[in-house]
């Protein structure tokens, strides 16, 4: 069974005049995940699922985390299991869980969704794939009727309409990790930064691509993510929201590595890349809130790990956007524990801190 | 106190016997430590120099073991762990590049009871 936490009645209130639109848009989603064979279980936390024992919960991550264990109890009670869990909305409408960084790189709790999968400090890997359909914070008026729309288009349409390949953006300080981490991602067109920046025409390539990858840097504080010349310090801008005016990623899925990549808050008065990725038509993110890692050079490590398990992955026929990162999530854990015996506070954080925006019941083509 | 021989060189014990010493383990620990950190400093002075000088915190891999639920998750066997011998330290040196402003930087090197440095790991 599919979970699909929708808070009508928070949504409602943060979408005001336009709520009729949104929650249109939702039941819409929803009926396309039904008409896809989906097997979903939809509901407002704070309404709970009376049929199910489920009362109602307030929305703060421990009681709606209590409460999607009280639910996969009362679903295996009746022979069925939690496959999924999807959460409309942004984080205005359901937080973010937090979780204590395994870092100590200052960069304050883990924000994420892995605790809504029942993942946390002891239990690394979610017992079932979590994925959101996020509002940007605050929520942009229209926005996540926009992408629950877009979700309803990716059931019906079945496959993506991308019949493109891969699109890889890398800083070039780091060209042989991008290079070894696409080694199984089938045909890949590789964009260096420098000497591509942003405003570079080359970034035309983003559009009609099936996956785009981007091992490139975050600030935190600005709205690019940034390119880095090998042996240079300097970080040069790569890929602004800018860049992305008139481009259409229709079917295409995100994977960033940059640090602060899955933020949703507006910086500068701009929506961040994310959002300006989803509401370009790309039908999945796969990117974390906060600081992210990765390998300075070969072998690939960390977040590399997961950026080439999730290209793999992505290419498995029929392959759900959740499974896909689950999958990839075990990837990285077997590979670090075969390779060091146990795991390291940077291995700990990306496996707890990478997050699906999309829905993660969603199959994909895939490329095999 | 031991009293000085009559015409003898160097100093007498100062120091009471078996008091105010840190046990001998402790300082043997202590100094595999600093000389891990050492190797780990080098490392990050010459890959990142903006970190140059930073104190790093360290971290024990030999002593977060994986629970047996997590290996089962991973489908990795027991038998399949390459072991290493002795300690293991992370240093994680965090601080920021001198631009753009808000850039993070953040390594993470890892050193073996051999001082060989084994991973490293910089945030994106």
């Amino acid at each position: 069974m599919h979970l699909a936490l929708a808070p009508r009645r928070r949504l409602a209130a943060l979408a005001g005049s336009a709520a009729p639109e949104l929650l249109a848009a939702l039941d819409a989603a929803l009926a396309a995940r039904a008409a896809a064979g989906i097997a979903s279980l939809a509901y407002d936390p704070e309404v709970g699922v009376p049929a199910l024992g489920l009362p109602p919960a307030p929305l703060e991550p421990a009681a709606l985390i209590s409460q999607v264990k009280a639910a996969d109890r009362a679903l295996a009670a009746c022979g069925e299991a939690v496959e999924s869990l999807w959460i409309v909305g942004g984080p205005r409408a359901l937080p973010f869980a937090g979780l204590p960084n395994p870092m100590p790189d200052r960069d304050g709790p883990l924000r994420t969704d892995a605790p809504y999968g029942l993942a946390g400090p002891d239990e690394l890997i979610p017992r079932w794939p979590v994925g959101r359909t996020p509002d940007a914070d605050p929520p942009v008026p229209g926005l996540l009727a926009a992408l629950l729309r877009a979700v309803a288009a990716a059931h019906v349409r079945a496959p993506r309409c991308s019949t493109g390949g891969v699109v890889a953006l890398g800083a070039a300080r780091w060209a042989a990790v991008t290079a070894e981490v696409l080694a199984n991602a089938g045909p890949a067109l590789v964009l260096s930064s420098p000497p591509i920046r942003s405003g570079s025409a080359e970034l035309g390539s983003l559009a009609g691509a099936r996956v785009v990858y981007c091992n490139l840097h975050g600030v935190r504080g600005r709205d690019a993510w940034f390119g880095q010349a090998p042996g240079d310090s300097e970080l040069v801008p790569a890929l602004h929201p800018a860049d992305l005016a008139g481009l259409r990623l229709d079917g295409a899925v995100v994977i960033t590595q940059a640090c602060f990549g899955a933020r949703l808050a507006a910086v500068e008065d701009q929506l961040p890349l994310a959002v300006t990725l989803l509401r370009a038509g790309a039908t999945a993110l796969f990117g974390a809130i906060g600081l992210t890692y990765g390998a300075p050079e070969l072998p690939p490590g960390e977040s590399d790990l997961l950026a080439a398990a999730l290209l793999s992955a992505l290419r498995r026929p029929g392959v759900r956007l959740g499974e896909a990162l689950l999958m990839a999530q075990i990837s990285v854990l077997r590979t670090a524990l075969r390779r060091q015996g146990a795991l390291d506070p940077d291995e700990v954080k990306t496996l707890l801190g990478f997050m699906l925006y999309g829905d993660p019941a969603l199959s994909l083509e895939g490329s095999e | 106190m031991m009293s000085k021989q009559r015409g003898a060189l160097g100093r007498s014990r100062t120091t009471p016997r078996d008091e105010r010493r840190v046990p001998p383990v402790v300082d043997a620990e202590a100094a595999r430590i600093a000389a891990a950190r050492r190797v780990a400093a080098r490392f990050v002075n010459d890959h990142w120099p903006e970190l140059a000088g930073v104190v790093p915190t360290v971290t024990f891999r030999h002593l977060n073991p994986p629970s047996p639920e997590l290996l089962q998750r991973a489908g990795v066997d027991p038998a399949e762990l390459r072991a290493y011998g002795g300690a293991v330290y992370t240093f994680t040196f965090a601080g920021m590049r001198a631009a753009p402003e808000g850039a993070p930087l953040v390594a993470a090197v890892t050193v073996d009871g051999q001082h060989r440095i084994v991973k490293a790991s910089v945030t994106r």
